[in-house]
């Protein structure tokens, strides 16, 4: 088995603190907010960090995987500094979230799911974020941006590159 | 006891029961896929919804899986609603189904296949192109043909209930979900086969059975399994002579729906023994292979030499726990009226490891299916006690049921064995026992063997013959009675039935036991432990 990795001491003290939150019989319901922790502290949820999350919950590693795998929001490989992510479910797509994507594409020169050279983008599509009414919508990081453009796209991306 | 109405007919079933099962109980099939008798309902493959009043005059659509019989239960199975939903999920399940029935080894035997013909709506309307997911390795028995699968969860849930290992697991998301291991996890619980019976299609399969011949070839064997003292009840799957496949056959006082692998697969050992096609006799320091007259004759006149000696029982009897009821008792008898009341020993190899899954299925220490039959009917004295009869003298010449393929001899037993003057040894093939013999006569494996057994909780259950032995070798019953015969005792007629008969009169705890009384589901012995009667 993927040998597990280790929290470090202040991720270990937040993890005890996540588990407290629930009753020692359903100790598996904190799976998610453990898993947001291991791609906090690792970047992305590899197999190993799944196989700490199962061993600090006590199930089989399959059962941290199924879940790891389910929401595209965890981050199965090494990303970019920032994440970025294209709503391209239909309302985002009928008010022109195809421009929005292209446009981010041919700045950053990179295609989909694909990270910038120098580590700081990736570039991702997402399905409906919920703020339909406000499309094209893009996340970034987790932060939501709403009615975005191409104009708009270029103040994100400068202030990115600022902070 | 409850009344139900289903599609405007009243009936009476068990309260509390699940629908699909009191349904069928009553002849009628509700389609499944995900639930299983022998797993928790999981309503998750909505195949079986059927229409329930929820309130008065007013239907809604139910998981029959989850219900409960309650009295004045109403059922609409047949409704537009309910036929257009199956052919509503048929065709869900089939989007990325591969339809390769031609060379699947489930088919012949698939829910897929059979509901598909039953409620689908025969021909497809999906044109997309389809998702070809790899077939995956997922353990050392089962292979899994990812595009097969619908999901069911039946795996998945196998592994979290019964063996409380849970190897299996659903990742990603929506068309792409499959079922997977954790890398480096395989499924290697002690049960893992079990998934692939329970498997409602054919995407896990065994390696074992893989393009083997189809399914419907096969002639069907209700008997046991002989790994160990469990005795689950199994079928076994037979075409020329040949065992391909054993399933779990369902016992619920014993194995429930499932079988451990080692026994499961225990059938290669047996059948691809080198078997012995003739008896042996000891010439010049040699086994030979001779003639059955010719190997009598030398039996015969070995064991009246040994008795016409000195002491008063100079033989022993070593009965065996591979061995049937019916070989036990009637070696005991033959002991008891031809070699006049010889010391009794059981014979059986070392214990092995015990097991028990999260949901109480039990493997046990003992890998001999009928130890405690043996020991009631031959009221067996301990294996020291031979060998310490042997040492000191007073055991000089020794019968020993063998066919254990598994069972070989300490170096304590080959030097004890070594000295007696003679040793009559059945066996199935040339086992370090055989090797000491004097005479060899060619018995017959469990699979071979016609007859009962008792199981460690004390439940006779019974054995029937996949195939006969081998041309050359013989029923170890009729060897008994052939022995019996040439030293003028009678131990009366070939048919196992009818020793039981014997037996039941005979030995404590067997009284009143028949075959049919036994049947396909076994019946306790009514007394604990090795009987007084037995034994000489
Ligand atoms: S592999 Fe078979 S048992 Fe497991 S989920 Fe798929 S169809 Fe169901
Ligand atoms: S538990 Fe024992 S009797 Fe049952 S299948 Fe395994 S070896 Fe055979
Ligand atoms: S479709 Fe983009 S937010 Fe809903
Ligand atoms: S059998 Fe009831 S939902 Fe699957």
């Amino acid at each position: 088995m993927a040998t597990p990795l280790e929290f470090t001491e202040a991720a270990r003290e937040r993890a005890a603190k996540i588990l407290d939150r629930y009753p020692a019989e359903y100790r598996k319901s904190a799976v998610v907010p453990l898993l947001h922790l291991a791609q906090e502290e690792w970047g992305h949820v590899s197999p190993e960090a799944m196989a700490c999350v199962a061993r600090l919950i006590g199930c089989s590693p399959v059962k941290v995987a199924e879940i790891a795998t389910f929401y595209p929001m965890f981050n199965r490989e090494p990303v970019g500094e920032h994440v970025l992510a294209v709503c391209h479910t239909l309302p985002c797509a009928l008010t022109g979230c195809g421009s929005v994507f292209d446009h981010l594409s041919e700045k950053l020169g990179i295609g989909l799911g694909e990270t910038t050279a120098d580590g700081r983008f990736t570039l991702r599509k997402s399905e409906c974020l919920a703020a339909c009414d406000r499309g094209p919508v893009l996340l970034v990081n987790r932060r939501l941006h709403t009615h975005v453009s191409p104009e708009k796209v270029d103040e994100i991306l400068t202030e990115l590159e600022k902070g | 006891m409850a009344t139900i109405t289903i599609d405007e007919q009243q009936y009476t079933v068990e309260e509390g029961r699940n629908l699909i099962d009191a349904a069928a109980d009553l002849g009628i099939d509700i389609p499944h896929f995900c639930y299983h008798p022998g797993l928790a309902p999981d309503g998750n493959c909505r195949m079986c919804l059927t229409e329930m009043e929820i309130r008065p005059g007013q239907f809604g659509i139910v998981t029959s899986c989850t219900i409960r019989i309650k009295d004045g239960m109403n059922f609409r199975f047949n409704s537009p609603a309910v036929l257009d939903n199956r052919k509503g999920i048929m065709e869900f399940l089939l989007i990325n189904h591969p339809l390769d029935c031609p060379w699947c080894d489930q088919a012949g035997e698939c829910k897929l296949q059979d509901h598909s013909f039953d409620h689908g709506r025969g021909h497809s309307r999906f044109v997309e192109t389809k998702r070809v997911p790899p077939k995956k390795d997922l353990g050392p028995h089962i292979t899994l043909y990812t595009t097969r699968c619908i999901l069911c969860q039946r795996c998945t849930r196998f592994c979290d209930e019964i063996t409380g290992t849970s190897e299996l697991g659903v990742v990603q998301m929506g068309s792409k979900s499959e079922i997977a291991t954790f890398e480096g996890v395989p499924l290697d619980n002690r049960m893992s086969a079990n998934v692939a019976d329970i498997c409602p299609v054919g995407a896990l399969v065994t390696k074992d059975f893989l393009y083997k011949p189809r399914i419907w070839h096969y002639d069907k064997v209700d008997t046991l399994c002989p790994g160990c003292a469990t005795g689950c009840n199994t079928t076994l799957e037979v075409l020329h002579q040949k065992i391909y496949r054993t399933k779990p056959r369902h016992n619920e006082a014993v194995n429930g729906y499932w079988m451990c692998d080692e026994g499961r697969f225990c059938y290669h050992g047996w059948q691809d023994a080198d078997r012995l096609q003739a008896p042996l006799k000891r010439v010049d320091g040699e086994l030979r292979q001779v003639t059955w007259p010719d190997a009598m004759d030398a039996a015969v006149s070995g064991i009246q030499a040994v008795l016409a000696g000195e002491g008063d029982s100079a033989m022993g009897v070593v009965g065996s726990s591979m061995a049937t009821n019916e070989e036990n008792y009637l070696l005991r008898r033959l002991g008891a009226e031809a070699f006049g009341s010889p010391r009794t020993g059981l014979d059986r190899k070392p214990d092995g490891e015990a097991w028990t899954s999260k949901s109480g299925f039990h493997i046990d220490a003992d890998k001999t299916p009928n130890t405690r039959g043996a020991r009631d009917m031959l009221g067996a004295g301990s294996p020291e006690d031979i060998l310490r009869g042997i040492g000191d003298g007073t055991i000089r010449g020794l019968y020993v049921l063998g066919g254990d393929i598994g069972r070989t001899l300490s170096s304590e037993e080959t030097d004890a064995f070594s000295k007696l003057e003679f040793l009559v040894v059945h066996d199935v093939h040339r086992s370090d026992l055989a090797e000491l013999a004097d005479v060899v006569f060619p018995g017959a494996i469990p699979f071979e063997k016609n007859g009962t057994m008792t199981n460690a909780q004390g439940r006779v259950q019974r054995l029937s013959p996949a195939f006969p032995p081998p041309s050359g070798a013989r029923e170890d019953g009729a060897i008994l009675r052939y022995v019996g015969q040439r030293m003028g005792v009678d131990l009366g007629g070939t048919d196992p039935a009818g020793v039981l008969e014997e037996i039941a009169g005979n030995v404590d705890g067997y009284a009143g036991l028949t075959y049919d009384l036994i049947g396909d589901q076994g019946a306790m012995t009514g007394g604990e432990g090795p009987s007084e009667a037995a034994g000489g």
